[in-house]
């Protein structure tokens, strides 16, 4: 309704559209109303990322976006530790920001603020090992007390035959390791093409090259084959723009000559 | 608790609560936190790198949740033209102000608005927040979803006018306090 309310005084706009893959659960027990996960977060996140990526096009994609979510994961650790939140959770928010910044990849020496992030990660850690220690070395009593000892059947209840274990762990030996790589495994092409909905592919990316003429059209096709009808009817359907049009027209024709040369002797 | 609120929110670990936990407040500590880390990120970042520029948060002020007034809307829609940038919160329609950007959450339509100033025109963005429960339910792995949805661009001399920001603040507030069925995501119960 607002939207229409605004059309009527504006024009369709073509704007920097993003796709998220997101997460959300619908949960409930003896409840009125589920829980849902907050709608204001996704707001937040989407303001961010929308704004960040129209200034950001050319250094790579949302690197910004993610830097900041580093960031933003760790003031919530330096919260949790503050108020000696448990174990697993603070073990769970280790792990997805070691994940997030795994996935940065190289880039992540160019964050900021990476000594913050790393002062609080190690921080954790170590909390993680002190709490950890403190089980071992103060074992519960009950454990103790529940123990029979007596009634306990050594021989018999130590022995056990695996039969098909014992030719997977006589293959272990003749295992080739492949040395670990902290590297992101998928090398990167900084010119192919984004195979979202969100984005139009755009026909600056080709090189000179006829390997990468290859490479441009496979892309192109993949992306029309996966995604185009997506793309229509977020960019088209609803708000057609002249903008949007002549970037279609703009890439339909610059994919006709690069395949007419590619394509040429083929059947 | 607060931090726990956080906590299940950013990153969702597993045994989440079993019940809506949506408040006025836990949805401004969430923003609070959010422009906290936007303030340290701009204050962090060595000047080369450009983060300063990526992210000016000029007198950026978020107020204690009230009720926005369609003049405080007029008012703010206003300081986004002069290039001063404020953010207002009510109880059913947030406005946030950050990176020269107003944000709009309209809770009784499940709806975000984000308004943007480009030359010469503004570019009024809107989309869905919460997906459907059954969107939810049925998706396997993650839901993928494109945003914002329609952008509409209004020129810079019909924002100026006063009178079309009143219209609009009037046309959102009447939205923030009407609950569409359709729009906000329900569930039955079986049983």
């Amino acid at each position: 309704m607002l939207t229409g309310f605004l059309r009527s005084v504006g024009q369709p706009h073509d704007v920097t559209r993003i796709q998220k893959h997101t997460r959300d659960e619908v949960l409930w027990h003896n409840a009125l109303a589920p829980w849902r996960r907050s709608p204001r977060w996704l707001l937040l996140r989407v303001a961010l990322q929308t704004s960040l990526k129209k200034k950001d096009e050319d250094q790579g994609r949302s690197t910004h976006y993610k830097m900041f979510m580093v960031l933003l994961f760790t003031n919530v650790l330096d919260r949790a530790m503050r108020e000696s939140i448990s174990g697993e959770l603070l073990f769970i928010i280790t792990a997805k920001i070691s994940r997030r910044m795994l996935k940065l990849g190289s880039s992540a020496d160019k964050m900021p603020w990476l000594d913050v992030v790393k002062l609080s990660m190690h921080a954790a850690r170590n909390e993680l090992l002190k709490r950890w220690n403190d089980v071992q070395n103060t074992p519960h009593k009950k454990i103790y007390e529940n123990l029979d000892l007596q009634s306990l059947r050594q021989a018999s209840d130590t022995h056990l035959q695996f039969r098909a274990l014992c030719k997977y762990l006589e293959k272990i030996d003749r295992r080739l390791l492949n040395a670990s790589d902290d590297r992101p495994s998928l090398p990167t092409y900084e010119d192919s093409i984004l195979q979202e909905a969100s984005t139009l592919p755009t026909a600056c990316a080709i090189h000179t090259d006829a390997g990468s003429y290859n490479l441009w059209l496979l892309d192109l096709e993949a992306w029309v084959n996966d995604h185009l009808q997506t793309w229509i009817s977020l960019n088209l359907v609803h708000t057609p723009s002249t903008t949007t049009c002549r970037n279609l027209a703009t890439l339909m024709s610059v994919y006709f000559e690069v395949a007419k040369k590619v394509y040429r002797d083929d059947p | 608790m607060a931090t726990n609120y956080l906590i299940n929110h950013c990153f969702l670990p597993p045994q989440l609560p079993q019940k809506d936990d949506s408040s006025v407040g836990n949805d401004h500590m969430l923003t609070e936190l959010f422009q906290e880390t936007l303030r340290a990120a701009a204050a962090r970042a060595p000047p080369e790198t450009g983060w300063k520029a990526l992210i000016s948060i000029p007198d950026l002020l978020l107020e204690q949740e009230g009720t926005l007034t369609e003049a405080r809307l007029v008012q703010s829609m206003g300081s986004m033209l002069s290039g001063g940038m404020s953010s207002i919160s009510s109880h059913l329609t947030v406005l946030i102000g950050f990176l020269g950007v107003l944000v709009l959450h309209i809770r009784a339509q499940n709806a975000g608005m984000i308004i943007r100033r480009e030359n010469e025109a503004y570019v009024f963005e809107s989309f869905e927040l919460s997906p459907t429960t059954d969107q939810v339910t049925t998706t396997k792995g993650r839901l993928v979803r494109c945003f914002p949805g329609p952008a509409i661009a209004v020129k810079n001399e019909r924002v100026n006018d006063v009178s079309f920001r009143k219209a609009f603040a009037q046309c959102v507030l009447q939205l923030s306090d009407q609950v569409v069925e359709d729009a906000c995501p329900t569930s039955q119960k079986v049983g």
